[in-house]
């Protein structure tokens, strides 16, 4: 493993959630990507974290508000609507 | 065109506020608005981790936010703007009168110290941690997110649930982009620190593959 790799390494564990959300500039984007392309234990890392998003979402997957809740919040907007001054 | 004797909206030159009437105003919040009302529901629900909260956290945000209503520039980003009620909602309300769990932080260099030791074994295939997060059952995942920080867990829900921005999270929680990257990183450091720990305890990982 050669000195520059490892810095390699650790550019890419420090922006991969970064590039996993989409915010890094382009030319660092495309450094991550070449890296992770050729390094495993980066591509891991990648993957764990990405497994970690998907698993957020997926467990939050947003229930519904009850029936009940609409109606009081459209009940209470109503009656803003009332107190309003003409 | 016509002689400007106004300053143009930023953003529109036509902007709808301007001609409409009360009720057509009402409309729109009706139509434009309370369709957002489920994924809202979801996310106090997440921040309280309490229904009967969630419920009046959402009731207290959509009034606010009716009341509010002409403030909104329309052709912006709605859902950005009802979450930023929200969290500033909960945060003035919610939180204070809730005596939730800190979690202590400062973990932030162990959990990179982690990644980084890990980061040279060297496994075939996809890692073995990675298979068990993906075998993780949802209630585990939703109790990990209870033990986050309130800053934490709303920073990885606004992210990963929800899907905005940094920039727009940042807008919402009314704090730096630094920040909110920060809160991401560490929020989802715990989360999968304690989603290993679970997985180390039923075997699901823990021993070293030698391919």
């Amino acid at each position: 493993m050669t000195e520059e790799h490892t810095k390699e390494c650790e550019m890419v564990l420090e922006h991969v959630q970064e590039f996993l959300d989409n915010e890094l500039d382009s030319a660092t984007e495309d450094a991550v990507r070449a890296h992770i392309a050729i390094c495993e234990p980066c591509l891991d890392q990648a993957e764990v974290w990405m497994a970690v998003k998907t698993l957020v979402k997926r467990a939050c997957t947003t229930e519904s508000a009850p029936d009940a809740l609409v109606s009081r919040v459209s009940l209470r907007i109503s009656s803003l609507r009332i107190d309003k001054p003409a | 065109m016509t002689l400007e004797t106004t300053t143009p909206e930023p953003s529109e030159d036509t902007d709808v506020r301007a001609e409409e009437t009360p009720a057509e105003r009402d409309a729109r919040f009706e139509r434009d608005a309370m369709p957002l009302i489920n994924s809202l529901y979801g996310a106090a629900l997440r921040m309280t981790r309490n229904p009967a909260d969630a419920e009046d956290l959402v009731q207290d945000t959509f009034a606010r936010a009716y009341s509010a209503f002409h403030q909104f520039t329309p052709g912006t980003n709605l859902k950005a703007w009802l979450y930023r009620i929200l969290t500033n909602t909960y945060i003035n309300s919610y939180r204070k009168a809730q005596r939730a769990p800190q979690i202590s932080d400062g973990e932030q260099i162990e959990d990179w110290q982690l990644a980084r030791a890990e980061s040279h074994t060297s496994s075939g295939l996809r890692s073995a941690e990675v298979e068990a997060l993906d075998a993780m059952p949802d209630s585990i995942v939703t109790e990990a997110l209870s033990g986050l920080s309130d800053d934490f867990r709303m920073a990885v829900l606004l992210a990963d649930v929800e899907g905005f921005s940094y920039k727009e999270i940042a807008e919402i929680m009314g704090t730096p982009i630094g920040t909110v990257m920060s809160r991401l990183n560490r929020g989802r450091g715990q989360l999968r620190e304690k989603l290993r720990d679970y997985a180390t305890e039923r075997g699901l990982i823990g021993r070293r593959q030698h391919p």
